[in-house]
């Protein structure tokens, strides 16, 4: 699973540099998330621009690693495609994380939701 | 149309095959002249099928064979799965309720998504114990594949 760390405006920009987060690779994506959140910056911002297939395996992954930010920090998704976006739209989840269109609009002026 | 009106996979019921097999029927749905989208759909579904399958119907990492049929019948692509896992708790298939999502960030789902995705994507889902198999017949809508 590669995962590419980068600070960007004080937050932390996390690349996910793979095509799927599925069944076979849910708990590789989860432990990833864990070792390169494991900083201090209060807000994450994940780019899935990448990301064309996401099931349900990869979402509940993607929620672990939510999760595991603690409450005083935010995940926030950047660059959704549309498949992984119908997945988010289906199951509500729209509605749980805080959804940039594109990596430059989560950086733009106002869009700091942390 | 260039590509066969049916095709049929076996393979065994691991995260590692079922990639594989996934891969395979996208890409004869795609010789079919389904549009991106149903293809997207289509990886989808059959991917919550199968991951299910592997999760549930042969637990304990000894998986057994999957037989996939995909066909094409008039407006949709026509699916059945059949295994010789365990079969489905109370022998039905389960509600497909959506786990709750407007509660606190640390109570939220983290699985339970699946069943809800692969009723709200199919039409026509039915299950059936035949023998020691599981038997899931389902259709996924499309537009008319062109010529």
């Amino acid at each position: 699973m590669k995962l590419q760390a980068e600070e960007k405006a004080g937050a932390l920009l996390v690349t996910v540099q793979e095509s799927r987060i599925d069944a076979a690779c849910a708990i590789q994506f989860k432990d990833g998330m864990r070792e390169i959140t494991a900083t201090d910056h209060a807000r994450v911002v994940m780019d899935l621009s990448r990301v064309d297939f996401l099931d349900s395996s990869g979402l509940g992954a993607v929620v672990a690693a939510m999760k595991g930010l603690g409450s005083q920090r935010k995940l926030e998704i950047a660059a959704l495609t549309p498949t992984v976006r119908k997945v988010f739209r289906l199951t509500r989840m729209d509605s749980v994380f805080v959804l940039h269109e594109t990596v430059d609009q989560a950086f733009a002026k106002g869009a700091n939701a942390a | 149309m260039a590509a066969e009106r049916m095709l049929e996979l076996r393979f065994q019921a691991r995260f590692s095959e079922i990639r594989t097999a996934l891969n395979d029927m996208r890409a004869w749905l795609q010789l079919c002249g389904f549009t991106p989208e149903i293809l997207e759909t289509s990886e989808l579904v059959l991917a919550e099928v199968l991951n299910n399958i592997a999760e549930h119907a042969f637990p304990d990492h000894r998986p057994g064979n999957v037989d996939c049929r995909l066909s094409i019948e008039q407006d949709s692509v026509h699916v059945i799965i059949e295994d010789g896992g365990r079969p489905m708790p109370g022998g039905h298939l389960p509600a497909p309720l959506l786990p709750k999502t407007d509660v606190p960030t640390q109570d939220l789902p983290e699985g339970g998504f699946g069943w809800f995705l692969i009723f709200s994507l199919t039409e026509g889902l039915s299950y059936y114990r035949r023998g020691d198999r599981n038997v899931l017949n389902f259709r996924i809508p499309a537009a008319k594949p062109h010529a």
